[in-house]
C-alpha cells in the first residue's frame, strides 16, 4: 500500500514549521474553514476546506506558510477523491531593485483520480504525492530588467490497473525573460523557457522568444499596456501534433480608466496567431476581447458595496472550446455589518449559474459567510446546486 | 500628442497583422494572466495534470499534456481561461 494523507511526517514537518513561524515575529494570518455541498447528477457530496496562512515579517525578508486541506466524500471505485494537503513555504526578499523568492510545496492526496500520458497513450492513475521546490528573481534597473525562474518537481503516481507498476518520476523547469528599456515606454525583450525529465523526455519542450512591449500611464486615472511576442517552440510531443512547425504570435492589449472615484473599468484584447512555417500562412488560433467596470457604492466608506458588470468575447467560429461569458456581481450592505450578495455568470452553449449569499463582518476583515449558486448546465443538460458556509478571519 | 501618435501607430500596426490571421487552426487553450487570481480550480479539474500554479501564483498550461478537453474553460470562476 501506498502512503495515504496525512502521513506522519508530513505532519511533523508541518507542526515543526508552524512552531519556527510561531517564534518569529509573525505580522499576519489569515484562516478559513468551509463547509460545503454540492448536488450533480443525483449524487450528493459534501466537503471541508481548511486554509492558513502565515506571514512574518523579518525586515528585507518575509516568510510566509500556506497550508492548504480540502477535503471532499467523493468515491471513485471505493477511493476517496478530493483528499489532499497542501504545504507552502516561501521565503521573499525585497530590495531596491532585486526581488527574490524561494519556494517548498507539498502535496499529498488519498489517490486523487486522474490520467497520465506516457509515450501517447492514456492510463488511469491514482496521485499520491507532488513535490516542489522553486527560486525565482526579478532585478529592474533603468535601462535594463530580467526575470528568472525555476522549479524542480518529483511525482508519484499508482496506476489503477495492478499489472502495471508505479511511477516516480521528476522534472525540472526554467524560465528567463531580460528586457531592455532603451526607447521609453517602449521596452524590448528576449525570453527562453523549457521543462527537462528523465522519465517522460518526450513531453520535454525548450521555447525561444522576443517582443515589444508598451507600458504608458497617460495621467493618473488612465494605463495603457500593449504586447507584441513571438515565439518559436521545440519539442517531440508538438512536432507529432504538427504544432512545432507553428510559431505562436501573440499581441494583446489592455487599457485601464478610472472614470469617477467610484467608477472603474479596463478593456483588454489577446490574440493568439501561428505562422505555418512550411505553408508560409498567418494562422488564426483564438482571440478575445474582455471589458469590466466596477462601481463603488457611495454610502458604504469601506467600499465593500459594489456593482461589477463585465462580458468576454470569445469567438471562434465552429472551433470548440468558445468561452465568450457574460457576468455581473455585486454586493450590498443591508444593515451595519451585514450584506447581502448575488451574481450570474452566463456561458452561452455551455451554462448558466446564479449565485446568492449573506456575508455578516465581525471586523471590517473577519466574516462569516452564507453562498448558494446553481448552475445550469446547457451542454449535457444537467444541473448542480452549491452550497457553502464558512468564516474567514485575519490577524 | 506625441503618445496619441504612438497608440495610433500601435493599435494600426496591430490591425495589419490581425488582419492576415484567417484560417483557423486547432486550438491551444490558454491562461490571460492578468485575470487569473490562482485559485487553483483548473488544476483540480485537469484530468491530465497539465496546469500547474507557478511561483508567482498563477496558473500555466503545459501544451505538451493539454487534451483540449475545456474542462478547466468551464471551472474557471474568472473566466480567464480561453
Amino acid at each position: 500500500m501506498r502512503t495515504c494523507l496525512p502521513p506522519k511526517r508530513h505532519l511533523l514537518i508541518a507542526l515543526l514549521l508552524w512552531s519556527a513561524l510561531l517564534s518569529a515575529q509573525v505580522s499576519g494570518w489569515t484562516a478559513s474553514s468551509v463547509y460545503h455541498y454540492r448536488n450533480l447528477n443525483d449524487t450528493h457530496l459534501t466537503g471541508y476546506e481548511v486554509n492558513k496562512i502565515f506571514i512574518a515579517d523579518l525586515g528585507a525578508f518575509s516568510i510566509g506558510l500556506d497550508n492548504r486541506f480540502n477535503y471532499s466524500d467523493r468515491m471513485q471505485d471505493e477511493r476517496q477523491q478530493r483528499l489532499n494537503d497542501r504545504l507552502q513555504l516561501t521565503l521573499d526578499g525585497d530590495w531596491s531593485n532585486l526581488r527574490a523568492r524561494a519556494y517548498w510545496r507539498e502535496e499529498f492526496f488519498d489517490r486523487n483520480f486522474g490520467f497520465i500520458i506516457p509515450a501517447g497513450q492514456f492510463m488511469p492513475y491514482y496521485e499520491d504525492h507532488n513535490r516542489m521546490a522553486g527560486v525565482a528573481a526579478a532585478f529592474s534597473q533603468e535601462k535594463v530588467s530580467a526575470e528568472l525562474s525555476a522549479r524542480y518537481r518529483s511525482y508519484s503516481f499508482e496506476p489503477v490497473f495492478s499489472f502495471s507498476e508505479d511511477i516516480d518520476g521528476e522534472d525540472l523547469k526554467a524560465e528567463a525573460e531580460v528586457a531592455l528599456h532603451v526607447l521609453k515606454p517602449v521596452s524590448f525583450f528576449v525570453a527562453g523557457s523549457g521543462k527537462f525529465s528523465d522519465d517522460t523526455p518526450d513531453y520535454d519542450y525548450r521555447t525561444a522568444g522576443l517582443g515589444l512591449r508598451l507600458e504608458l500611464p497617460l495621467d493618473y486615472a488612465k494605463h495603457l499596456q500593449a504586447q507584441s511576442r513571438i515565439d518559436w517552440r521545440d519539442s517531440d510531443v508538438l512536432a507529432a501534433q504538427s504544432s512545432e512547425r507553428l510559431i505562436p504570435v501573440t499581441h494583446d492589449l489592455r487599457y485601464q480608466q478610472m472614470l469617477t472615484p467610484n467608477l472603474a473599468g479596463f478593456v483588454s484584447y489577446e490574440n493568439r496567431c501561428f505562422y505555418d512555417r512550411e505553408d508560409s500562412e498567418m494562422l488564426f488560433n483564438s482571440h478575445f476581447l474582455r471589458a469590466s467596470c466596477k462601481y463603488s457604492l457611495a454610502y458604504d466608506l469601506s467600499n465593500g458595496s459594489f456593482v461589477e458588470l463585465g462580458g468576454k468575447l470569445s469567438p471562434r467560429g465552429k472551433v470548440e472550446h468558445k468561452s465568450s461569458a457574460i457576468f455581473t456581481r455585486g454586493e450590498m450592505m443591508l444593515l451595519q455589518r451585514f450584506y447581502l450578495g448575488a451574481g450570474v455568470n452566463l456561458m452561452p452553449e455551455r451554462f448558466a449559474r446564479y449565485s446568492a449569499g449573506v456575508h455578516y463582518h465581525l471586523t471590517p476583515l473577519n466574516e462569516l459567510f452564507l453562498d448558494y449558486s446553481y448552475t445550469d448546465d446547457l451542454e449535457f443538460e444537467d444541473f448542480s446546486t452549491y452550497a457553502s458556509a464558512g468564516m474567514r478571519v485575519f490577524f | 500628442m506625441r503618445r496619441i501618435a504612438l497608440v495610433l501607430l500601435l493599435v494600426l500596426l496591430m490591425a495589419v497583422l490581425l488582419s492576415s490571421c484567417k484560417k483557423i487552426t486547432n486550438p491551444e487553450i490558454t491562461i490571460d494572466r492578468s485575470a487569473c487570481n490562482g485559485c487553483g480550480r483548473c488544476t483540480l479539474v485537469c484530468p491530465v495534470d497539465a496546469i500547474e500554479i507557478d511561483g508567482n501564483g498563477k496558473a500555466v498550461i503545459d501544451q505538451t499534456l493539454c487534451i483540449q478537453d475545456g474542462l478547466c474553460v468551464r471551472a474557471c470562476p474568472q473566466n480567464a481561461i480561453y
